[in-house]
C-alpha cells in the first residue's frame, strides 16, 4: 500500500512540476498551453489526494498522514534532482 | 518597508546559520542516526546471536513473574518486556523500588533473563560498547561534559534553529515557483538551489524536528515559570501532575490477580504475538494496575491496554490532559517510536536531507563571499577559516562516525575502558581532521577528504569480515538482515562518497590542464570544489 501511494505521489508531483511553463520547457522546449497545464495540474492534484487517501486508509489516520509527508518529501527530493539530467537525455531524444 | 524587513531576516539568517550550523550538523547527523539505534547496537556487539525466530512471550511470560516475585513486595512498579521486535532480542524484567526520602524515582534495576532457566544472564560475552545509543545520545548530550549544560548548548542552538527556520521562510521569494527547480553545474546558483530544494521539500519534517525537539527540554530551558507557581521546594508536585505521574504515598497491600489471564485477552486485542511489554504499577497493592503495550500500534502515542491489578478486568482508561496528550504526539513524532521499516526509512530520508540543508547553507555563506571578493582580487582569513571548518565537519564528522566504528572492530575486546576508547577514537580522529585541511589547498583537501571517507566506510565491511564472524557472507545467508544491512549500509555510504571524491578529482585534473599548473597555493582562494552538484 506504501508503495501504490509512492508511485501515486511521484506520478501526482510529476504532473504538478510539469504543468509549470518553466519545467514544461525543459522538456518540451516550449510552456504548455492552457488547457494542458490545467489537466496536468487537475491529474497531479487528485492523485495527491488518492495517495493521502490511500496512505490514510492503509496505515490509519494519523500515521497514515505521518508516512504521506515522508512519502512527498522524498518523491519530490528525488523528481527534483533527477529532474535536470532526465530532461537533458530527453530533449537530446525528441 | 517590506524590502527592508526581508533584508534584516536575510541578514539574520545568514549568521545566525553561520554561527550555530556546525553544531546543528552534528546534532542532525547524530540525531537521524539515532532512528537505527537499535540496528547499529546490534551490529556494535557481534558477539550475540544471530537473528532466530522469536520466542512464545506467552512461555516466557511465568519466567518473568517468578523473577520479579522473587525480589519481595517493595516495588513500585514491575516491568516485563518481551523479545521480537527491533529494539529488543531478549527476556527483561525491570523493577523499581519505592522512592527513598528525598529521591525522585527509586532505584531501578533491570535484568536480562535466560529464556529457558529464567536464571538472570550477565552477559560478559558481549563486548563493552556505547553502541547505536552513545551517538544518539551525543545528538542531544554530545560530549565530554555535564549532560545539563550539553543540553542547555544544543536548546539553544535549536532555538536558532527555529528561528533560521522561520526566517528561511520569509527571505525565500517564490517558495511554490522555484519548488521544483534545481540547475546543476552553476556554482553558487546550484548550491542556492540546493539549499531551498533541501529546506522546502522537508520543511514539514524540519519544524517538526525542532520544534519537538525544544518541546522535550522545554522544562530545563524554562524552569523559571513552574518555579514561581509552585516554589522550589514543590518540584516534584509540578512533575506529578504534568505528567499524571501517582503520589508517592502507598496503598494498603491487596493481592494481584494472576497476570497470565490478562495476558490472554490482551493478545487477543493487539493480536497474537504482539505484545510487546507489561507494566505493573504498584504490584500486591489496592490500586495495582497492569498495562500491555504492543510491539506495533496503530497510533501515534503510545497507548497499552489497561487492566485493575487486583480485579484483573479491563479498566476504563482516563482521558489524558490535552497539555500532556500534545507533549507526548510532539515527543513521540520526534522519535518515530511508532515508524515501522518504511516510515524509518522515510524519517532517515528526512534527516539527511536536513543535515545536508545544513551543510549547504554553510557552503553557501563562504562561496558567496568568496564570488564577490575574487572580483577584487583579495584573500580573506576568515572565509579561510570558515571554509576549512565546513570541511572539517562536513567531511570530517562522517568519517569519524566511521572511525567510531573501525574502533569498535579494532580495539581489543578485554581491552579495560574499551568503551570509552571508542569515543575518543572519534573525536581524536574528528579533531585530527579539523587540522589537516590547513596545510593542504582547499580544493585539494576536499577531495582528499571525500575519498578518504570513501575508504572509511568502503573498508568498514571488510574490517568486519577480519574481525569477527559477523560478515556479509554469513549474514546474508543467515537472512539476518538488520546486520548485513549496516555492511550494506557502509557501502551504499562509501560508493556515494567515492563517486564524489573521484568527481572532484576529475575536476582538479581539468583545472591542472587548463591552468598549465598546480591550481590554488594559497590559502582560501577561489570557489569552492561542487561535490555531488
Amino acid at each position: 500500500m506504501i508503495l501504490l501511494s509512492f508511485i501515486f505521489t511521484f506520478i501526482g508531483s510529476t504532473a504538478l512540476c510539469l504543468a509549470m511553463a518553466r519545467h514544461h520547457r525543459q522538456i518540451w522546449n516550449r510552456a504548455a498551453d492552457k488547457q494542458t497545464a490545467w489537466q496536468l495540474r487537475f491529474v497531479g492534484c487528485s492523485l495527491l489526494i488518492v495517495s493521502v487517501a490511500v496512505c490514510m486508509w492503509a496505515l490509519g489516520g494519523p500515521i497514515g498522514l505521518v508516512v504521506w509527508l515522508g512519502l512527498f518529501t522524498g518523491c519530490t527530493l528525488l523528481l527534483i534532482f533527477l529532474l535536470p539530467y532526465a530532461a537533458e537525455r530527453i530533449s537530446r531524444k525528441i | 518597508m517590506r524590502e527592508a524587513f526581508r533584508q534584516s531576516m536575510a541578514w539574520f539568517h545568514t549568521w545566525v546559520g553561520l554561527v550555530v550550523g556546525w553544531l546543528l550538523f552534528f546534532t542532525f547527523l547524530t540525531g537521524t542516526l539515532g532512528y537505527v539505534t537499535y540496528e547499529i547496537d546490534r551490529w556494535m556487539k557481534p558477539e550475540k546471536p544471530l537473528v532466530s525466530a522469536p520466542l512464545s512471550s506467552k512461555d516466557l511470560l511465568p519466567l518473568a513473574i517468578a523473577r520479579l516475585s522473587a525480589q519481595g513486595d517493595q516495588a513500585k512498579s514491575w516491568s516485563i518486556r518481551f523479545p521480537g521486535s527491533r529494539v529488543r532480542d531478549e527476556l527483561q524484567v525491570v523493577w523499581r523500588a519505592v522512592a527513598k526520602e528525598g529521591e525522585t524515582f527509586g532505584k531501578f534495576t533491570l535484568e536480562t533473563l535466560d529464556p529457558v532457566t529464567g536464571a538472570p544472564v550477565e552477559n560478559a560475552a558481549v563486548r563493552k560498547t556505547g553502541g547505536g545509543r552513545l551517538l544518539y545520545r551525543m545528538h542531544y548530550r554530545l560530549h565530554y561534559m555535564p549532560t545539563l549544560t550539553a543540553i542547555v548548548i544544543v536548546g539553544i542552538c535549536s532555538m536558532f534553529m527555529l528561528m533560521a527556520i522561520i526566517s528561511g521562510i520569509i527571505i525565500h521569494k517564490k517558495i511554490f515557483k522555484d519548488f521544483f527547480t534545481f540547475r546543476p553545474r552553476k556554482g553558487q546558483r546550484s548550491w542556492l538551489d540546493g539549499h531551498n530544494v533541501l529546506s522546502v521539500t522537508a520543511l514539514p519534517f524540519h519544524l517538526m524536528i525542532t520544534y519537538s525537539g525544544l518541546v522535550f527540554i522545554m522544562f530545563t530551558l524554562m524552569p523559571l515559570g513552574p518555579r514561581i507557581i509552585y516554589g522550589e521546594e514543590n518540584r516534584d508536585l509540578f512533575f506529578e501532575e504534568v505528567f499524571e505521574r501517582e503520589g508517592r504515598e502507598l496503598m494498603p497491600a491487596a493481592q494481584t490477580a494472576p497476570i497470565m489471564p490478562m495476558f490472554v485477552e490482551a493478545e487477543k486485542y493487539w493480536g497474537e504475538g504482539n505484545i510487546s511489554r507489561i507494566n505493573i504499577d504498584n504490584p500486591g497493592r489496592a490500586n495495582a494496575k497492569v498495562t500491555f503495550y504492543p510491539h506495533q500500534g496503530t497510533t501515534i502515542v503510545r497507548s497499552g491496554l489497561e487492566f485493575n491489578g487486583v480485579t484483573g478486568v479491563v479498566s476504563e482508561k482516563d482521558e489524558k490532559k490535552i497539555s500532556l496528550q500534545t507533549y507526548e504526539v510532539l515527543t513521540d513524532l520526534h522519535e518515530g517510536v511508532f515508524a515501522g521499516p518504511w516510515l524509518r526509512l522515510l524519517y532517515i530520508v528526512s534527516g539527511l536531507g536536513g543535515t545536508a540543508m545544513i551543510a549547504t547553507g554553510l557552503l553557501l555563506w563562504s562561496t558567496k563571499r568568496k564570488a564577490k571578493l575574487a572580483k577584487s582580487g583579495i584573500t580573506h582569513f576568515g572565509i579561510a577559516v570558515v571554509d576549512r571548518l565546513n570541511l572539517g565537519t562536513i567531511v570530517g564528522l562522517p568519517i569519524a562516525i566511521a572511525a567510531y566504528f573501525w574502533a569498535n572492530r579494532l580495539i581489543a575486546t578485554d581491552f579495560d575502558g574499551r568503551q570509552d576508547w571508542e569515543a575518543h577514537a572519534m573525536f581524536i580522529t574528528w579533531a585530527a581532521l579539523f587540522i589537516y585541511p590547513a596545510w593542504r589547498p582547499l580544493e585539494r583537501a576536499w577531495a582528499e577528504m571525500m575519498c578518504l571517507a570513501a575508504a572509511a566506510y568502503l573498508l568498514l565491511p571488510v574490517v568486519n569480515f577480519l574481525t569477527t564472524d559477523r560478515h556479509l557472507g554469513v549474514t546474508l545467508v543467515h537472512g539476518d538482515w538488520v546486520l548485513a544491512g549496516f555492511d550494506l549500509s557502509a557501502l551504499f555510504v562509501g560508493g556515494c562518497f567515492a563517486m564524489v571524491g573521484l568527481k572532484a578529482y576529475k575536476k582538479l585534473a581539468a583545472k591542472v590542464f587548463s591552468d598549465g599548473k598546480k591550481p590554488l597555493t594559497k590559502k582560501g582562494d577561489g570557489p569552492v570544489v561542487s561535490p555531488s552538484l
